[in-house]
This record gives C-alpha cells, structure tokens and sequence, in this order.
C-alpha cells in the first residue's frame, strides 16, 4: 500500500506525523496512503524543501484534499522557483476543477498561474466545459469574471454569444443573466442609449417565453437603473402581463411587484396597495406577510 | 387514513447524531474538510448546544479536553490554524500559518463549552486582523510567507474578522489596548456595499451574483460593526435586501423527493402531464404551500442550509416575521430532517445527512423558536446563553483586554 516509505527517492525523509492532541474534536477517518502523503507532506515543508518530489506529493495531497490551503501556495512557489511548465500546470487544474467541482482554491491558485502565463487562450472553452457540467457554478463564474478584466475581454463578443447561447439553453439561468450585466454594465463609464434599449428587449423576449421568470425582471430593474432611467419606462410591459383592471388574466407576479413599485414612484397609492393585495391574496401567497407589510407601510399602519 | 401526524423535531435522534460525530471517528468523506476542523468542531458542539444536551450528555472532564484541543491549536503569536494538519513542530511557521475562519470558530466554540477564553492570545489574535485586510477592504482567508494576505476577497473573512473583533474587543470596542491597530472599518463597510448587486442581494465581490451565504455574513458583519443603518457610503437600503431575501423562499415541488433518474424520466422525456406532476405544489386551504424552504440564489433548488443564511440575514435585519414560517418548518421537518438524526442537505431519497447542514436545519429552527432548542443569536450564530455567558465576563464588561 504505502507510497512513500518504501520509495527510494523518499528515503532521506523522515515523515511527520499528525499531532492530534488528547481529546481532539472532529476526527476523520483517514485513508492510509492520505496520512502517509500528508506526514511527508510535513517533512518537506517543514524544511521549506523546494524540488520535483514537493510536486509530487503537493498533486499527491491535492487529488486527495483540494481544499486544503496551504499546499495550493507552497506547489506555486516551488513551481515558479523552479521554473516548472505553467502549461502542463494548467492540465492538471484542468483535471481536478473537473473533478472536484465544489473547490474554490483550484480556482484562485488558476489565477496565479494564468497571471504568469498571460495568455488567455483556451480559458474560455476550459470554462465553458465546467459551465456544461453545472451551468451555475459559483467559482467558475467568479473566475470568468476575473478573466474578463484581467485580459480585457469587455468588448469580446464571444462574451456576449455564450451568454445567449446558454440563455438559449436554459432562460432561467441566472448566473448567466448575471455574468450579461456584468459585461454591459460592469465598467465605470456611461452605457450608450442604444445598448440600454437592446437590453430592455432582451429581457422584454424572455419575458414574453416565461413570464414567472424572475431572471429578466430584476435585470429590467438593474439596466434601467444604471441607466437613471424610472421604472415607469417598463409600466407597460408589466400592465400586459399585470392587468389590475383584469386581475383574472395576470400571468407575473413579478409585473405586479414592479407595478406597486411604479404607482409608488408616481404616488398613486391606492393601485398600488391594489398590486400588493393581490400579490398577497392570490398571485404570490406565499410571502403574503411581506406583501402585506409593504401595504401595511403604505397605508401608515 | 389516518391523521397526519404533526411535524415534530425528533431530539432524541438528533443528540445521538451529534453524538456519534462527537465521540467516533467522521467518515472518509470528511477528509475533503480536514483542514476546516475547527469549523466542524463548532459545528458538533453548538449543535448539542442548541440542543441543550451539551451539560447532561458530555462530562466536565470532556469539555475541558476539547477545550485543551482548541487551545492546542492555538499559534504561539496568536490566531488558530485550521487543524492540526499544518502543525510542522514548530518547524517553518510560515507554512504553519493563522486561518481567520478557524479563529472565529475556535473562539465560539471556547464561549460555547464554558470557557473564559482566559488563554487565548487577544492582543495577538487582534493584531492579526489589519494584517490580514486588503487595500479595497476585504480580508484574506490565512496570513501567508511574508505576510502575504492569501485566499479569495468574500464576505465570509469580513464576517469571521468583524465577528472576532467584536468578541475580543468587549462592551462598545472600547476592550482594545493602546497599541493594537484596529481594521480599516469604514473600507470594510464600503467593500460590502460594493458587492451590493443589481437585485440587492449581496455578492462576494463587485458584479458577482447575488448568493444568500454571502449575504448572510455581510449583513452579520455590518452588524458587528454596528453599521447596519443605510449611508451614503454603505449598504443602499434594507428594503432592498429584505426584498431580495424573502424572494428566496420557494415551495416545495413534487420532483424536488425525487431522485435525478426520476425527475429526467418525468421532465426531460415524459408528458405534457407527467412534467405537470413533477411541478405540483401541494397548498393548504388559504392557497399557502405546505412545504416552503429556501434556495441560496435567484432560480436554485430549496437546501437547508438556506433556511438559516437567509432566515439568520433577516433576523439581523429584524424581518424574520416575513417569511413563511410555517411551511418553511415543515420543510425542514419533513423534508430534510433525516430519520437518522441530523439534516440532509436536500429533500429527496438517498440524500444522508451531513455535519453543516445538520447544524444548520438546528439553527434555522432555533431562530424561529423551534420547542426544544435553545435560541440562536443569528449575528454570532451562537445559542443566546453562549453569548450572554460571553458578555457577563468580567474582561469583556470592563475592557482591556490582558
Ligand atoms: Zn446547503
């Protein structure tokens, strides 16, 4: 069984073992060869040893526990000190982000060896393979982000076509509703008039194919904000899919709650605690006391 | 048919869950946490807490060993690491460096079982924290070689680093010696507000997506700060958030009990009126779901742990009345609750319960004063007796810290 302790390239090391103390708390039952690979683990960084064998047992360690800390950072600084190959690095992270979905340190110690290869090619469809997997995960996604500003690819429109095509494949994916106004609107500068439209109508088409769909609303509500634009901009879009006049064909609950929003702004409070009535009673029962708080806060209850 | 019989908390089985954690080995699964046991540690012992099991299920021998265990993980200069994995005999400390979440857990979980947190480093462990803050107000997961802040910038260090201080500083922070340097608390306060996103959830940096965890630790964190109330430079409005928040409460559909194979079968490949029947909501007589629990982001499945980031933020918040409470207890108790003891992550068949989840089912009910639990304090995520026992310490009444 044991790796190590009968390797000859490991002979000179002695392992380290876990001190657990007395009584510890949360004890794991561990794997032999993941306490042979940790005490050796220990052995070497103790002595700060920078070599091939500390890459070795830090993949050792890692397809084992990626979500150990220390060992992501003491593998880089021995790969950059020994001026290992970055690319076949980047195979391996490949290799475990598939794996172990989960982990977010696979992710940041991306980022470093990305920093030092500066070039970007190839990270979107690595990212795109992990977004087939799980088209909503976390740390991708943050790392796509990070990809973006750190090459620059605000104007890329592969950018923008993935979002549609994974829009395409599934329009009630909010992460990627999110990553789209990151790359609209994620900039410190002015978005012009004509982008600003473009996505009003992006939303107003995925509203149209499911109208429960909160996604689209709450971009609606973001994009016209960014853009100093009132809410009233969208009154009829939520009256078609909010009739208050027909509340027998009311097909969004969240139409209604921008419409008590809207009747707010213009100080027509009576239609708006109308909204939230039905919000309450019929169309979103659910968090009827929210819907009756915010009545309650407009009727100075 | 029989009467249904009304959702109960099965106590019994879940002390002997937390037991079995407490006192056997946790499987080979775990060792994808071996770094984090402090924070599974916290978890076993705050749970017999909210249990109140903790003095008559586990001796005063006991706890004074697992308090030995925390203190031995304490570094010489302060701040815990985060299990006795890194623990090079005191060989190249650098690699055998402070962990802030460890910290916060190590501390909660001394006030937990009793102690006075009488041997921990505080001047040290507070001098940690501007060390491991960054220029744009976030802090870093561990101090690594040379200082250097390592770790992802999210709201779970601002949490831990804002829940530390405040433990260790005392009544009004007015508990800190001259000569320790306090954090940046106005860049901290406008780092979370920047992760403010467009549907007012908060996120773990600028323009990420809006996720209830990271909410739940910024809006604790504004707390401990005492920086709740909306500024020009902080959160925009509570309003906002709770908007957001109640938003995250969804009922339970039929296909969420089943399992992957199933749902494909009844979605994927079946009719018009299988997928009808995957989607059905069972409601009550006033059109109320019977089962609601919660999901952590816009369009997820409902999962325990939800049931607390998201009821925790709103008891900060003072809004926790707005959710549905009843449907979502039934949730957690007949839904997750597993007959084993403890919570599964997901309803569902085959889905065991798991240590994180099953404190969290705990916690999430204690915030609604489930029978039988103690209360939570949702902003230290603590029984309220902890923090009471806390706040009652001479040290912590009358400042200076020793
Ligand atoms: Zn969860």
């Amino acid at each position: 069984m044991s790796l190590y302790s009968r390797d000859p390239e490991w002979e000179d090391v002695v392992p380290l073992p876990q001190d657990d103390g007395v009584h510890p708390l949360a004890q794991i039952a561990y794997t032999e060869e993941y306490a042979e690979a940790m005490a050796y683990l220990r052995a070497v960084m103790a002595k700060d040893e920078v070599s091939e064998r500390v890459l070795k047992v830090t993949e050792d360690v890692i397809e084992m526990n990626p979500a150990h800390y220390t060992v992501w950072l003491y593998r880089a600084k021995t790969l950059f000190a020994l001026g290992g190959d970055l690319r076949k690095e980047q195979i391996f992270l490949n290799e475990m982000a598939l794996k172990h979905q989960k982990n977010y340190q696979i992710w940041h110690h991306r980022q470093l060896i990305m920093e030092k290869i500066g070039d970007v090619t190839g990270e979107a469809e690595f990212t795109a393979s992990m977004f087939e997997k799980d088209s909503k995960n976390y740390h991708v996604w943050s790392y796509r982000q990070w990809l973006v500003r750190r090459f620059d690819l605000w104007e890329s429109p592969s950018e923008i076509e993935y979002i549609d095509i994974l829009l395409k494949k599934d329009i009630k994916n909010n992460s990627a509703w999110n990553h789209r106004f990151f790359v609209v609107f994620g900039r410190d500068k002015d978005v012009p008039k004509e982008i600003v439209d473009r996505e009003i109508s992006i939303c107003e088409d995925a509203i149209f194919i499911a109208p429960q769909n909160p996604s689209p609303w709450n971009y609606l509500r973001g994009a016209l904000k960014k853009a100093n634009l009132p809410l009233s901009t969208i009154e009829k879009t939520c009256l078609h899919y909010a009739p208050l006049d027909n509340p027998d064909k009311i097909k969004s609950s969240h139409a209604l709650d921008i419409l008590a929003d809207i009747y707010m702004e213009k100080a027509e409070k009576e239609q708006a605690v109308m909204a939230l009535d039905l919000l309450a009673k019929k169309y979103d029962p659910i968090r009827a006391n929210y819907w009756n708080y915010r009545a309650g806060l407009i009727r100075g209850v | 048919m029989s009467m249904p019989t009304p959702p109960s908390l099965n106590k019994p089985k879940h002390v002997s869950y937390w037991l079995r954690c407490l006192k056997t080995c946790l499987p080979t699964d775990y060792t994808s946490t071996d770094l984090n046991r402090l924070t599974l540690g916290f978890f076993t012992i705050a749970a017999l807490d909210l249990l109140g099991a903790l003095s008559n299920s586990t001796s005063l021998e006991e706890r004074a060993g697992w308090i030995d265990w925390i203190y031995h993980n304490q570094l010489p200069s302060g701040g815990f690491r985060g299990s006795p994995a890194t623990f090079l005999y005191g060989a190249a400390p650098h690699w055998d460096p402070p962990n802030l979440p460890a910290s916060y857990f190590a501390l909660v979980t001394l006030i937990s079982l009793g102690d006075d947190l009488g041997r921990v480093e505080k001047k040290g462990l507070l001098a940690l924290l501007p060390k491991m803050q960054r220029s744009d107000g976030s802090f870093g997961e561990w101090l690594g070689p040379d200082d250097e802040v390592v770790g992802s910038s999210d709201m779970r260090f601002i949490y831990c680093a804002c829940a530390i201080r405040w433990v260790l500083r005392g009544r009004n922070g007015d508990g800190i010696i001259e000569g320790v340097k306090d954090i940046d608390v106005d860049r901290c306060v406008s780092y979370i507000a920047s992760a403010e996103t467009y549907d007012h959830g908060i996120s773990e940096k600028p323009f990420g997506e809006a996720h209830a965890g990271h909410t739940y630790c910024a809006i604790s964190a504004l707390a401990l700060l005492n920086r709740l109330q909306p500024t020009d430079t902080g959160i925009s409005s509570s309003d906002n958030i709770v908007r957001w928040l109640v938003s995250r409460q969804i009922p339970f559909e039929a296909r969420d009990g089943y399992d992957e194979e199933e749902i494909e079968e009844l979605i994927t490949e079946g009719t018009e009126e299988t997928r009808l029947q995957a989607t059905h909501v069972e409601v009550d007589a006033d059109n109320h779901p019977l089962w609601a629990g919660f999901n952590g982001r816009c369009g997820k499945r409902g999962d325990t742990c939800y049931s607390f980031w998201v009821g925790g933020s709103l008891d900060v918040l003072k809004k926790l009345h707005l959710i549905d409470v009843k449907a979502n207890r039934r949730f957690l108790l007949e839904k997750t609750q597993h007959f084993i003891g403890g919570f599964a992550k997901l309803p569902g068949p085959g889905v065991p319960p798991d240590i994180m989840h099953s404190f969290l089912g705990l916690a999430a009910l204690a915030l609604v004063r489930e029978e039988g639990l103690n209360r939570l304090d949702a902003m230290l995520c603590i029984s309220m007796q902890a923090k009471e026992r806390l706040m009652e310490m001479d040290w912590w009444k009358n400042a200076p810290v020793s």
